[in-house]
């Protein structure tokens, strides 16, 4: 099994590092699964643990000046377990550097090494290499199964969210009051935001906001043929889902690189499945409903 | 746009809610605070350990419709809930081109307080329980009583509060018709700590004191009072022949009205009657 990647300049870099850290904010062991065109963090959390689930897939050719790849089985691919703190904090001190390679080793036990190379200080002193070793556990090819991408389930609503920055604020404040969120939409583009605690029942309504059109969207997702939304139904109804609040708030807070916008459908009473749109990558997050005893 | 506006007992409507929102931030000290309305405005009332009352007087000049049907309207809300809901679009007074705009209203006793914010075409709707009312302390703080008195420009009250030491459990405050005409000072284990302002100093404004007095108070009910420094532009400060304390600052949230925060603070009785 071989695998290096090379990133040398210092977009890709900081790219790849908001990436790592934004997942390392969601939890801080993350499955990373390699194959010859593509680098994938997953997460799939039981659902005693939330049930919640990531799948961020990075085209390599998006980011990688160099990149190689080869696995051992006849799916070329692999999976391994790492410490996100780990790698996110050896791609901080990567943040000025000329050149990062990561590489596979086998140390002590499987490790993924980053070089990073420090650009010089001065024209006569050569310039500095610095390697991080992160221990991972290689995943065997058995439990490779565990980690499929989620499917994208019918859903009765998918809409664009508002701007990010407003979404942070309204979800931290209400998170504040109550954790139960209720996202509540319609297929006009009326979104509304519930919580109910014993001291105060508050609803942020939102309106006019776009209507994701699968057909457009459904090339930049890996699944070619998409799920339309359950046409001929009456476009003012509303559908609702209450999930976890502290877990979307967690996810709108991890989101480092720029996300001009995030899909959200609705599957009612059952789950939010977020897609964000961003040029070099996607990524899409999805939060269960929580049941309300 | 609201028809129904004579139906409600206690009806506000104000264009920027971060106004109320930089007044209720200076008493943000407790869970929960009591609502007075009368015909001069709004008042927020938050108490600590019955010897601290904070005050909050947001005059109805400050809101584009007040509309009270009662003589006086009184009830409790919790502050923390209050608090997230006015600043649902965020806090900061600064920056953005947008404002929320707020609407309130209340209906009587048992019904909760209602808020609609505007921002953008966002509209948030929140209603919050309220409870009974308690009854304020009264400090029986009146101006007659009062024996020092001393209007400076707040920033200077905020360069003492940083020079002192705030591991002290006590804050001893002397006014004084002669030299140092006002002076704080803290006592620990590390030595004591005298800050003093003189009578020529720019921050003082206007100067009376009758008589040199020195009254203590417990620290953690002072320090509530330094989160209005920022935001203040003046601040009178009185104690009267018993020792209570009383902190006017003044603040022009909104550039044109100013409005008032008051603390009251009992002294620290303990230690006074040993010095």
């Amino acid at each position: 099994m071989r695998f290096k990647a090379t990133l040398v300049d210092i977009n890709s870099i900081s790219f790849l590092s908001k990436v790592v850290l934004g997942v390392a904010k969601l939890s801080k062991s993350c499955v990373i699964r390699l194959t010859a065109t593509k680098i994938y963090f997953i997460l799939t959390q039981n659902q005693l643990h939330g049930g919640t689930n990531l799948w961020c897939e990075l085209p390599q050719i998006n980011f990688c000046s160099g990149y190689e790849f080869s696995g051992h089985t006849d799916r070329n691919e692999t999976y391994m377990e790492v410490a996100m703190d780990l790698f996110g904090h050896a791609l901080k001190s990567a943040h000025q550097a000329q050149t990062l390679r990561i590489k596979l080793t086998q140390k002590a036990t499987a490790c993924l090494t980053l070089e990073v190379v420090q650009p010089t200080l001065s024209i006569n002193s050569s310039s500095r290499t610095v390697i991080h070793d992160i221990p991972i556990k290689i995943i065997p090819s058995r439990l490779w199964d565990e980690y499929k991408e989620p499917d994208i389930p019918e859903f009765e609503v998918s809409l664009y969210l508002p701007p990010l920055k407003i979404m942070k604020t309204v979800i931290e404040r209400l998170k504040n009051i109550s954790n139960a969120l209720c996202l509540s939409a319609n297929q006009k583009g009326d979104l509304v935001l519930k919580i109910k605690s014993e001291m105060a029942a508050v609803s942020v309504s939102f309106k006019d906001l776009m209507q994701a059109n699968w057909k457009e969207t459904g090339s930049s997702q890996s699944q070619g043929s998409m799920i339309q939304p359950s046409s001929n139904r009456n476009a003012s109804k509303f559908f609702e889902v209450t999930i976890d609040n502290k877990r979307l708030h967690a996810f709108l807070s991890s989101i480092q690189i720029p996300a001009d916008k995030i899909v959200c459908n609705i599957i009612a009473n059952e789950a939010i499945q977020m897609f964000v749109i961003n040029d070099q990558l996607s990524l899409q997050y999805t939060i269960p409903a929580q049941n309300i005893i | 746009m609201d028809v129904n506006t004579d139906r409600h007992l206690l009806n506000v409507k104000l264009d920027d809610v971060r106004v109320i929102l930089t007044m209720l931030k200076t008493i943000h000290f407790r869970e929960s605070a009591m609502v007075y309305a009368t015909d001069f405005g709004l008042k927020f009332t938050v108490e600590n350990h019955q010897c601290l009352q904070a005050n909050v007087f947001l005059q109805k000049e400050l809101f584009y419709c007040y509309v009270l049907k009662e003589e006086q309207v009184s009830f409790k809300i919790n502050l923390n809930v209050f608090m997230e809901c006015l600043g649902i679009f965020g806090s900061t007074l600064t920056g953005q081109s947008k404002t929320p705009s707020l609407m309130m209203y209340y209906d009587g006793y048992g019904e909760p307080l209602v808020l609609t914010i505007e921002e953008g075409g966002i509209v948030t709707n929140c209603s919050i329980k309220t409870m009974d009312a308690e009854m304020a302390l009264n400090f029986e703080f009146t101006s007659l009583n009062v024996e020092n008195k001393i209007i400076m420009k707040a920033e200077g009250l905020k360069e003492c509060f940083n020079e002192i030491d705030g591991r002290s459990e006590i804050i001893e405050i002397l006014m004084s018709p002669d030299e140092p005409l006002f002076r704080m000072t803290t006592y620990t284990e590390s030595g004591d700590n005298h800050t003093q302002i003189s009578q020529d100093s720019n921050y003082i404004d206007s100067f009376n004191c009758a008589r040199t007095r020195s009254y203590r108070y417990k620290t953690a009910l002072l320090k509530p009072s330094t989160r209005v420094l920022p935001a203040a532009d003046k601040v009178s400060i009185r104690t009267d022949e018993r020792g209570f304390l009383s902190l006017q600052f003044m603040i022009n949230a909104d550039n044109i009205h100013p409005s008032f925060v008051e603390y009251l603070c009992a002294p620290d009785e303990d230690l006074s009657t040993e010095t």
